[in-house]
């Protein structure tokens, strides 16, 4: 998975495996919010299709301000097309959904750290493999275990100086792969 | 040497938090390696910002989605990796309109609304303890407004919460908060059949199959005394593992009284939909039976197969009217046989005691209908009585009408040829237009004059008579066109005689032996030989046309990046499917000339699997992720026709020899939720379901391709790990199955029907016995290939491979080796 910004840059080309690595990206994102929104299952794909459309053929227009501005633009989209389909449909949404387009709402919050969480996620699992499991290992314990280097050190069987490497860099690793996508 | 200066508070902490520069990060690693001081500095630093917490509450998500993918559990709203719908935790701010009752319960913790519904809003929830989904339904107040209507409800509710089938939706309890009552249900993920019929008619099994399985539902409730009296597609819910169950027990029967009987639209609300509900019922809702529940669901399998309700109305009062009336009956089904046209009629008898009196009954009635059978498809009302015999496996059986002209007038003809026969249409003069009807759609037809001509295949015709003549009756038994009193035109029908398909020969063995290389750039996916197997396509980097007799480049374009082909069944043209500023196109272009014939497009660049003309040569089928696109290439028109389930890749679209069928991957749920990978065979160009092959144990989309053999009574399938799968058609008899190859790879069929050649990233080409599966010969190159063709008289083969090598073969049979 590539994540950063360049790729974005990219999409506007149009090779198509950048368009798959858009989709396989972003559609069970939009999917869990086109589902809480009310969406039918059967109506969910071709929302995110349109989405992700207006993405591909906007992302040269995409002004890039700050990290954020990706999440809050793909937001944008996905409120302005949800509500296009419940003006054509006899059902409401089940969320607010100017509340999601607005900026600063309650619900663009839950939107953004939801966002982040989940490319943070899948930034995870695509780096993994990158690392000896050792290596892995150390860096999972410290920052999601929460484990102090030394007992991690204890451990995985590695020296306190590899512990600490590992960390630093499995962390420079993610924020090289994130940047510009997460705050 | 590193350690004469310890890193700075500043260096420390953004080395640990992955954001020292590049230029820094060498020295500093140096330094802390051959520093304990820092490492120790290190070890108790407190080094935390944003990024980091992400990271962790991420990392905590990935765990939590393993551990849960580890254990299965029955599909839960947030299980995230079943559903690749991601659903962050539940969020209690964003839901707009939950009853204030429940938001925050101490038992249910609301996830989302599932939908609304004439007594109230559903919704889906957590257990807080168990942890399992479920279902609640939100009963508006004004339901349980009279005095004693609560108690009644509940008891009602306990009463159904007796009942345990796997064709009921389990209701758990009722239950009440701060005066909003709701009923807990067992939550069935899957689509209501009001969703499903939405999307057109159902083919006949799977409509027989549902309303069967509700039966089944209903005949457990009522023996239980229970009548659901509200019976309607909305209320039956096909779960993802394919069975239906009856919603909404009870609900109606509690509400009912609850109901004043001068609220009309209220009281029609609770007492039965009017599209469905029983005449007895209609009159007075007290006198509802089990019979009344047969009638309603009779009028569902009506909708579910015509995809219209029986009495399509304006207005409530006449829809209720149309019911009661003894002497209105619906518009009878296209495409149903006789017998189903029965099975429904006694079903959706206005007399209650001419009902099946049993949902049981009715359940048996049905059973048959279940099964998948050709002659489902039998003309029924316009050809006159059904053919005599059951020919089960009869696809290709044409019937050859011919309509023909009474005496005088000048004469239109429309000839349209099926597989077996050619229907003739004829008609007096230019103020009679005949259209022919299939399946519902309007299928064009051969006119003399314009030269247009259009191929079908056998199957369920209807004719409509439109244009400027007026007054004219089609009597459907005889099958006599009238103007008036006059006969303008009778309907005969004779069966053509049937395609014998060419004798099989028994397979010999074959020896293979290299002819000669040609070389291409870019990997080669494609190869395609022109019928007359001097031309072969080889799609590279760009597409070349090369001369077989030869072996040279007969023409070349390089001007677009193409990714797939397919040759016209004429041989003269080619289309191209490439992919430009994020759209999908087909360029179709001559094969000799290469100038542009048509373009079509767009579609979304989401992964194409392909694309093919149909046997016609008129449209063209273009295989996009799950989706099918059919493109018209006179209009350049496109439009959406095949929509797979989730995920399921549409890697083959292959027409049986006759061109009367379709044969494309498909997915299923079992029931612990897994995708398995299905085979399915459609109509063309009704793309009606005719077939379905279970692959049992086989995954999603691990079926790389298959093809057609034995002249279409057989198929094979190469699977992702490079073992075959045969199997008979129809019929669904497992064949063989036997490990070809290393790895993945591609087929292509001999026209005689015998054999069939396989290659694979291995390198091995072999060809195999299409009937038993067993190797009649092999050769092995150096290269791992992707591409195979046989050319049409079976004497070569050519293989593409990811060097850029086309190869041809030459085919030689041998004596088989004497027992």
């Amino acid at each position: 998975m590539e994540t950063s910004l360049s790729w974005l840059g990219r999409l506007s080309d149009g090779a198509a495996d950048d368009w798959q690595r858009l989709n396989d990206l972003y559609s069970p994102l939009l999917a869990g919010w086109l589902t809480r929104a009310g969406v039918p299952a059967a109506d969910r794909d071709d929302i995110i299709q349109e989405v992700l459309m207006v993405v591909v053929r906007r992302v040269a227009e995409f002004e890039y301000c700050g990290p954020g501005a990706f999440r809050a633009w793909l937001r944008g989209i996905l409120a302005n097309h949800t509500k296009k389909f419940f003006r054509t449909r006899p059902i409401a949404p089940s969320v607010d959904l100017d509340q999601l387009a607005g900026d600063d709402t309650a619900l663009s919050k839950i939107w953004d750290r939801e966002h982040d969480e989940y490319v943070a996620a899948r930034a995870l699992r695509a780096v993994e493999g990158d690392f000896a499991p050792a290596t892995w290992q150390a860096f999972r314990r410290q920052v999601i275990d929460g484990l102090a280097p030394a007992e991690v050190a204890a451990e995985v069987g590695l020296s306190l100086n590899a512990v600490i490497l590992a960390k630093s860099r499995v962390l420079k690793r993610l924020r090289a792969k994130l940047r510009g996508l997460v705050e | 040497m590193h350690l004469a200066t310890h890193l700075s508070d500043a260096e420390l902490h953004d080395l640990l938090l992955g954001k020292l520069p590049d230029a820094a990060e060498g020295a500093a690693e140096s330094h802390l390696a051959e520093c304990p001081a820092c490492q120790a500095r290190a070890a108790t630093a407190r080094s935390c910002d944003t990024f980091v917490q992400l990271v962790t509450a991420a990392g905590t998500r990935v765990a939590a989605a393993r551990a849960a993918a580890a254990t299965p559990a029955p599909e839960s709203p947030t299980d995230a990796a079943a559903t690749q719908v991601y659903s962050g935790p539940p969020v209690v701010l964003a839901l707009v309109g939950a009853p204030a009752g429940l938001v925050g319960h101490s038992r249910y913790k609301l996830v989302r609304r599932l939908g609304a519904g004439g007594m109230g809003d559903v919704w889906l929830a957590e257990h807080a303890v168990m942890g399992r989904p479920v279902a609640l339904k939100v009963i508006r107040p004004e339901f349980l407004a009279r005095p004693g209507a609560v108690e009644r409800f509940r008891r009602e509710v306990r009463a159904v919460a007796a009942l345990h089938h796997p064709n009921i939706v389990a209701a758990f309890d009722a239950d009440e908060a701060d005066g909003t009552h709701f009923l807990v249900m067992e939550y069935v993920p899957g689509e209501a059949l009001s969703d499903v019929v939405r999307r057109g008619p159902l083919p006949v099994a799977d409509a027989c199959r549902a309303v069967r399985d509700a039966a089944r539902g209903l005949a457990h409730a009522h023996a239980a005394g229970l009548v659901h009296r509200d019976i309607k597609p909305a209320n039956l819910i096909r779960a993802t593992d394919g069975a239906t169950k009856v919603l909404d027990f009870g609900l109606v029967g509690a509400g009912a009284e609850a109901v004043t009987a001068t609220d009309l639209t209220g009281a029609n609300m609770v007492m039965g939909t009017p599209d469905y509900i029983a005449p007895e019922q209609a009159t007075d809702a007290c006198t509802a039976d089990a019979r009344s529940d047969v009638y309603a669901l009779g009028c569902t399998l009506y909708h579910l197969l015509a995809g219209r309700v029986p009495f399509p109305g304006d207005s409530t009062l006449q829809k209720l009217d149309a019911h009661r009336d003894p002497a209105r009956t619906p518009d009878p089904v296209a495409g149903i046989s006789a017998k189903l046209a029965r099975v429904l009629a006694r079903m959706t008898a206005k007399d209650p005691a001419a009902r099946y009196q049993t949902a049981e009954a009715a359940a048996d009635a049905l059973d048959r209908f279940c099964v998948t059978l050709v002659d489902e498809a039998q003309p029924v009302a316009v050809v006159g009585a059904p053919p005599r015999s059951r020919r089960r496996f009869a696809v290709a059986a044409g019937l050859l009408f011919a309509l023909v002209a009474a005496a005088g007038a000048a004469v239109v003809q429309h000839r349209i040829k099926t597989d077996t026969g050619e229907l003739v249409i004829e008609t007096t003069g230019d103020d009679v237009e005949v259209v022919v009807k299939q399946g519902g759609k309007v299928v064009e037809v051969y006119d003399t004059k314009t030269k247009q001509k259009l191929v079908l295949k056998s199957g369920v015709y209807e004719f409509e008579v439109n244009g400027k003549a007026t007054g004219l009756t089609l009597d459907i038994d005889r099958a006599t066109l009238k103007r008036g009193d006059v006969v303008v035109a009778k309907i005969t029908r004779e069966k053509a005689p049937p395609a014998k398909p060419a004798e099989i020969e028994p397979a010999k063995p074959v020896r293979l032996q290299e002819l000669t290389t040609l070389k291409q750039k870019g990997n080669l996916y494609h190869l395609d030989f022109s019928p007359d197997g001097k031309r072969l396509s080889v799609r590279g980097d760009g597409v070349a046309i090369w001369n077989t007799e030869t072996g040279k480049v007969a023409k070349e374009f390089t001007d677009e990046k193409v990714l797939w082909l397919s040759t016209r069944g004429d041989g003269k043209a080619v289309a191209c499917y490439s992919e430009t500023a994020g759209e999908g196109w087909v360029n179709v272009r001559d094969l000799v000339t290469g100038a542009q014939l048509h373009r079509v497009g767009p579609v979304p660049p989401r992964g194409c699997w392909g694309v093919h003309f149909t046997p016609d040569g008129n449209h063209l089928l273009i295989c996009v992720h799950e989706l099918i696109y059919r493109a018209t290439l006179k209009t350049e028109a496109i439009e959406k026709v095949i929509t797979g389930p989730q995920w399921n890749e549409m890697r083959f679209a292959e027409f049986s020899p006759d061109g009367t069928k379709l044969l494309i991957p498909d997915t299923t749920f079992t029931l612990n939720g897994q995708r398995e990978a299905v085979l399915l065979v459609r109509e063309y160009p009704s793309l009606r379901v005719v077939g379905r092959i279970p692959l049992p144990g086989l995954p999603q989309n691990s079926v790389r391709m298959a093809k057609w053999t034995r002249h279409g009574t057989a198929i094979v399938g190469i699977l992702h790990t490079g073992e075959l799968i045969g199997t008979d058609w129809p019929g669904d008899k497992k064949l063989f199955a036997v490990k070809a190859h290393e790895s993945e790879g591609n087929l292509a069929a001999f026209a005689d029907g015998g054999r069939f050649a396989s290659i694979s990233n291995d390198g091995w080409l072999r060809v195999w016995d299409s009937l038993t599966g067993k190797k009649l010969g092999e050769v092995r190159t150096s290269a791992a290939m992707w591409g195979v063709a046989v050319s049409p008289d079976g004497k070569v083969i050519a293989t593409g491979a990811t060097n850029g090598e086309v190869k041809l073969w030459s085919v030689t049979e041998l004596d088989a080796p004497k027992p």
